[in-house]
């Protein structure tokens, strides 16, 4: 029985453990780094007609700039929006001067003003990588249907 | 039966392997080609509007450090390329500097941090450049190093470190 147990473990660890480049001697340094969409998923939902909800989960080592958030209304015109990023962490930046920044999670609150059924969202931001790395400004698009919060 | 049960478990355990393996490289951690390939061909028009082609750097060393103006980690490694290219200039080591930026930016940032190799400046195109190279992730700074038979070599995501700089150039220049 054990046998068996130890043979299955192996089986499902060893593929892992090679596609993870743990036998061979050929990682290059774009292993230590996620694409951004993984390093910054972004989120939202509407909690009613007047407010939404916007989550940035950061990766561990990954950070996003207060100052490089965005959200504009795409669609409709009817409706606008008011937001105000929460404090972030203070940060000496060498290019951007004295900053803030977010770790781990970002929750945005969005009001909502205006009549629609839907809205769609655009949402910007920047970040980077604590080892070295940084993102050009990333866009993600939402819409959100306020029917049926 | 338990013969069989047990091969089941095992085929089950080796298929769940091979899709968390799978996971992984669709979440972009893709280990890197390690035989050399060559450089693709491009021509970047520089600040002095001097042409730049990988013909032009063949016999040399040549490192692509695409960067911009937003990137710290960046303009952070500059300083520490910029002093290689003055000390070995003239044994064969070449850097140019693609900038994914505005020119006004580019302009303005090297009016007060000049640097002595060429800088070309382009968004969208160098973007494909960098894919062309073997990018995957479409941050910055990335590197690449070409040797003297124009193979790349070398692809560096990240700040380079004075001493993985210097590694590089003790195993190729």
């Amino acid at each position: 029985m054990m046998r068996t147990v130890t043979i299955g473990l192996l089986a499902l660890i060893w593929p892992w453990m090679a596609s993870a480049g743990f036998f061979d001697d050929t990682r290059s340094s774009q292993d230590a780094f996620l694409p951004a969409e993984y390093a910054f998923r972004v989120e939202a939902i509407a909690l009613d007609r007047e407010r939404i909800q916007a989550r940035w989960t950061i990766a561990p080592g990954y950070y996003l700039y207060r100052h490089r958030l965005d959200v504009a209304v795409v669609e409709p015109d009817g409706l606008t929006i008011r937001w105000q990023p929460p404090q972030g962490q203070p940060y000496h930046d060498e290019h951007f001067g004295d900053v803030e920044i977010y770790h781990d999670v970002l929750d945005l609150p969005i009001a909502l003003t205006g009549q629609g059924e839907s809205v769609t969202l655009k949402l910007r931001y920047q970040g980077c990588a604590d080892a070295g790395l940084c993102y050009p400004p990333q866009t993600h698009t939402v819409t959100l249907d306020l029917t049926t919060p | 039966m338990k013969a069989l049960t047990y091969a089941v478990i095992a085929a089950l355990a080796l298929g769940l392997g091979f899709v968390l393996g799978g996971m992984r490289h669709n979440h972009g951690h893709g280990t890197d080609d390690s035989s050399p390939m060559p450089a693709p061909a491009f021509s970047l028009i520089d600040l002095n509007g001097e042409a730049h082609t990988p013909e032009r750097y063949r016999g040399q060393l040549l490192l692509i450090n695409f960067w911009a103006t937003w990137c710290t980690p960046c303009v952070l490694e500059m300083p520490r390329l910029d002093a290689a290219y003055q000390q070995y200039a003239e044994q064969g080591l070449a850097i140019l500097g693609p900038a994914l930026d505005d020119s006004a930016a580019v302009s303005a940032f090297l009016k007060d941090n000049p640097i002595s190799y060429p800088v070309t400046v382009g968004d969208q195109a160098l973007f494909s450049l960098m894919d062309e190279f073997g990018d995957t992730l479409g941050a910055l700074p990335f590197s690449v190093l070409i040797d003297r038979q124009g193979l790349i070599v070398e692809r560096h995501w990240g700040e380079l470190t004075q001493a993985q700089l210097d590694e590089l150039l003790e195993t190729y220049l």
